[in-house]
């Protein structure tokens, strides 16, 4: 109980007051790739700070102490490891599956999502979305920590949740540019649970394999990917500079927006994307699983010369699994992308997460 | 000639009844009451407003209901107490709404729809008015106005509901003459409402009275009997 | 009242201004054309080159269904002002375009496969205006008064506002959007192809409107005038709604619902021409809507770069403040 208290004194602590030195890195950060995620190890302790990307003074702390010493540290204690989260997010999910520990998810956001069969056949409860999660079904599952992603910037909840003795951890994976960044994040799963050794053997051999996968752009005759799709008077594709233009620019594609600047979503008319159709081998991502879909949905795309041919990809094997099992493994994406610098001569049996739209 | 015989008068349920009353053409002919007695009930009935509770009123030798409204139309213009005027609609083609059985498909007048407006301008001496939007007027121009419109709507018969009411004496004793000229020299049947009584007496009209002691229309001679009615 | 030759003035101005700023919209755009290009793409077109085939195919389509649906949007606004006569009343007002954005709601935030790939969109909005159209009419016959009529159509939207909020609620944020982005409207989910159907209906509506103007002229005394007058009150308001519904549901589910329009310009066209000639006003409120859409596509067009403006935004920026001025007038 005592400790608890503690534990939550320094939590507070932790948010409200705002460390002028926390901007540095920690030295002996084992992360390479992340940019919000820093995990370091001294001796048999474990320290673990999560950087808010929106607000550089709030920096989540969580401490893995060294059982064998009874130091405290201002920020949040975990005294064991974890053996029941409940996950907010697809990708969480997808990350303790990759890691075996499908078990350890008692509470998920909505089953309607969940791929893992594991997952799926331990029944985990239905939360609802993280606006608006039901505190009573958390506590139904008996949930010691609950992993959320601050899309709206802060989880109501995590007042209450905290005064019943509910860990709130915030998970920006999918504020990651990179991906291996965004990858590294099972190794916070890793530490959480007790397995770090067997996440951090896992993100090595996925580093290892996406390096093996990456080339460069392949300069005589690049394929053109156009990426996104018309949503009411305007195509939104990702930015230059966004985790999605990265992956094909590790897969040796040319992006057709990788001069554009920014990280987030451009937004260009029609016309526009009409104007460039001569430049675009392939489409990707149009956001639906058949060619009838896309035309119903905005009937002008008819016009688009790239639409008619094989040439049209989308996350279609299985959307639930490309949302959950994408994040932690971006070597898999990156060879699905690299099969498609075959063209229109895409072999659709060997694409993981791909599929062409029908 | 409206006749109605055994019939009764009423919105839900009967306010009075009429043994037999009959109203020519040539005549002007004025019901009487206290207030609340059914004067507007029964005007709406005759011009096929509302139904009557019991019986049904004759036109010409026809029932009521077996006209059509745009028969109707063409035989009754109504005045009611109290009209309402229309932004940005104008004297002149308020007027002429009057004329709407002789129009053309869109509502435009042709040269004798034109004459018989202007003609009841003149008449009703509201030609200065002309392009006054009728929710400009004064409650007294636009009583006027109405029943320059059913003046133009050259129907056989008119009936309006206390059409003195809004009027100062001058336009009082004005609208009386004219409707007296309208039944005589137009061979018009005139059916009016009014409080005006000591006024409307001076004139040769035929008077009825509702009794609201016997519930019942009943053409009177005398203007004792309408001092009764109101004494008690 | 104006004099005509002020009014024909006026009428044949608005319509200059109309043709001119349909041929500046041929012109304008993300990729560069010329005049020429534009001439080509009406007269002797040929699908293999690039700017015609977005002039005809992109810009033409948005041009003419602004003028469409800014016509068809004044006039059906006047018919429910004179309907109702109130002139707060819009072409809204008896929640024909809740079919539509129910239909669209189901397809967009259910997954009900049926709206999305069966109809689509488009078709969707039309099966939802056409159902909500004929439930309307059918209850308009039964129904005694205006105020009656009036409090179902709000009633009707509320009761599909509520319905779509729960669907709201269970939603993933990308179907959020897509329906959060079909409310705002859109004048370009219209195809070249679609043109000439939508055409025919809107002329149809015109025609229909323009025989009932005597009535309509004669229902701003009011009902019981009207009765007198000669005409059979409820086979006018039947008229007048089923136009209404045809313009409107026509409208939305092409566009999604623009709002404003119906609202305000059949109060500008009634105050500058102070008339309550239907006639005239049916042909101004045709024109006057036309230009009011047409300019705001244009002004979207030509901001497009610095800032997203949908039409909805763009109508309400400059339809509200009129309506408050109207208000306003109205209560002093």
């Amino acid at each position: 109980m005592k400790v608890l208290y503690l534990a939550l004194l320094g939590l507070v602590y932790s948010c409200t007051n705002a460390p002028a030195e926390s901007n540095k890195k920690l030295v002996g950060n084992i992360c390479e790739y992340s940019q919000w995620l820093s995990i370091s190890e001294e001796g048999n302790q474990v320290l673990i700070e999560i950087q808010n990307p929106d607000d550089s003074s709030k920096i989540y702390r969580l401490h893995i102490p060294d059982f064998s010493s009874n130091e405290f540290s201002s920020s949040f204690d975990i005294d064991k490891p974890i053996s029941r989260m409940a996950c907010l997010s697809s990708t969480h999910i997808g990350m303790l599956s990759e890691l075996g520990l499908q078990s350890h998810i008692v509470a998920v956001s909505n089953l309607k999502y969940v791929y893992d069969p594991q997952v799926k056949k331990n029944k985990p409860i239905a939360l609802g979305e993280e606006q608006s999660v039901s505190v009573e079904k958390i506590l139904k599952s008996k949930a010691e920590v609950i992993v959320y992603s601050a899309f709206s910037s802060s989880f109501s909840k995590e007042k209450v949740l905290n005064k019943l003795g509910i860990l709130c951890i915030p998970n920006f994976d999918w504020r990651e540019l990179h991906p291996l960044g965004r990858a590294e994040w099972m190794l916070l799963f890793g530490y959480l649970t007790g397995h770090q050794e067997e996440a951090k053997i896992k993100f090595n051999e996925i580093k290892a394999h996406y390096s093996e996968i990456k080339t460069k752009i392949n300069g005589s005759n690049p394929i053109s990917i156009l990426s996104g799709n018309m949503t009411g008077d305007y195509w939104y594709a990702p930015a230059g500079n966004s985790y999605h233009a990265k992956l094909l620019e590790d897969a040796g594609l040319n992006y057709v927006f990788s001069e554009d600047p920014g990280t987030g979503s451009l937004a260009y008319s029609f016309e526009k994307i009409l104007g460039m159709s001569s430049e675009i081998d392939l489409w990707l991502n149009p956001g639906f699983e058949t060619k009838k879909e896309v035309l119903q949905a905005f009937p002008k795309s008819n016009l688009l010369p790239f639409i008619n041919q094989s040439s049209l990809f989308c996350y279609s094997h299985n959307a639930n699994k490309y949302w959950e099992r994408s994040a932690c493994r971006p070597d898999l994406i990156l060879a699905d992308y690299a099969e498609l610098k075959n063209g229109l001569n895409v072999d659709g049996d060997k694409l993981v997460f791909y599929k062409k739209v029908q | 000639m409206i006749s109605f015989r055994k019939g009764s008068i009423g919105f839900d349920k009967s306010l009075f009844s009429v043994e037999e009353i009959e109203f020519a053409r040539g005549g002007v002919h004025v019901l009487m009451g206290r207030n609340g007695i059914g004067k507007s009930a029964f005007l709406n009935t005759i011009s096929g407003m509302i139904n009557p509770i019991k019986g049904s009123p004759d036109f010409d030798g026809k029932a009521l209901y077996k006209y059509t409204n745009k028969e109707l139309s063409t035989k009754i213009a109504y005045v009611s107490s109290s009209p309402s005027g229309v932004p940005f609609l104008s004297v002149d083609a308020y007027l002429m709404l009057g004329r709407n059985q002789f129009t053309n498909l869109f509502g435009r007048g042709n040269a004798s729809d034109n004459k018989a407006v202007i003609e009841a301008k003149q008449i009703f001496e509201i030609e200065h008015l002309s392009s006054k939007f009728t929710n400009e007027l004064s409650s007294g121009e636009l009583h006027l106005c109405a029943i320059a419109k059913a003046y133009v709507q050259q129907t056989d018969y008119i009936l309006l509901d206390e059409p003195t009411s809004h009027l100062d004496y001058a336009n009082k004793i004005k609208v009386y003459q004219l409707l007296e000229k309208l039944a005589e020299t137009h061979n018009k049947g005139i059916i009016i409402s009014t409080h005006d009584l000591d006024l409307a007496f001076k004139f040769p009209f035929n008077f009825y009275l509702i009794d609201s002691k016997h519930q019942q229309l009943k053409p009177i001679k005398d203007f004792k009997e309408v001092e009764l009615e109101f004494k008690s | 009242m104006n004099s005509s030759r002020f009014n024909k003035f006026i009428l044949l101005l608005v319509s200059i201004s109309i043709i001119t700023l349909v041929i500046l919209g041929l012109r304008i755009g993300d990729i560069p054309t010329g005049f020429s290009d534009v001439y080509h793409a009406i007269f002797n077109y040929s699908e293999n080159n690039l700017s015609e085939l977005i002039i005809r195919e992109i810009r033409l389509p948005r041009l003419c269904i602004a003028v469409i649906s800014g016509a068809a949007l004044s006039i059906a606004g006047m018919l429910m002002q004179t309907l109702f006569q109130n002139p707060l009343a819009g072409p809204y007002v008896l929640g024909i375009n809740s079919g539509s954005s129910l239909t669209v709601a189901l397809g967009l935030l259910s997954g009900m496969q049926f709206f999305n790939s069966e109809l689509g969109l488009i078709g969707s909005a039309l099966l939802g205006a056409f159902i909500f159209g004929l439930f309307i009419l059918f209850t308009a016959s039964f129904i005694r008064n205006q105020i009656g009529l009036l409090l179902f159509g709000v009633m009707l939207g509320s009761f599909v506002a509520a319905i779509i909020t729960i669907l709201e609620a269970s939603s993933q944020a990308q179907s959020l959007k897509a329906f959060a982005l079909w409310s705002m409207g859109s004048l370009n989910g219209v195809s070249i192809e679609q043109l000439p159907l939508i055409s025919f209906v809107f002329i149809v509506g015109c025609i229909g409107t323009l025989l009932i103007v005597k009535p309509l002229n004669v229902l701003v005394l009011g009902e019981d005038e009207c009765r007198l007058m000669g005409y059979n009150l409820k086979s006018l308001r039947l008229a007048i709604i089923f136009i209404t519904a045809l313009f409107t549901g026509l409208i939305t589910a092409f566009c999604g619902p623009i709002a404003f329009v119906g609202l305000a310009v059949p109060n500008l066209t009634r105050m500058l021409f102070k008339t309550q000639n239907h006639l005239l006003l049916l042909l101004a409120n045709m024109l006057f809507g036309a230009f009011f859409i047409l300019s705001c596509d244009l002004i979207i067009q030509v901001l497009s770069d610095i800032i997203l403006i949908p039409i909805n935004a763009l109508t309400s920026l400059v339809g509200a403040p009129f309506v408050i001025y109207i208000l306003i007038r109205k209560l002093r």
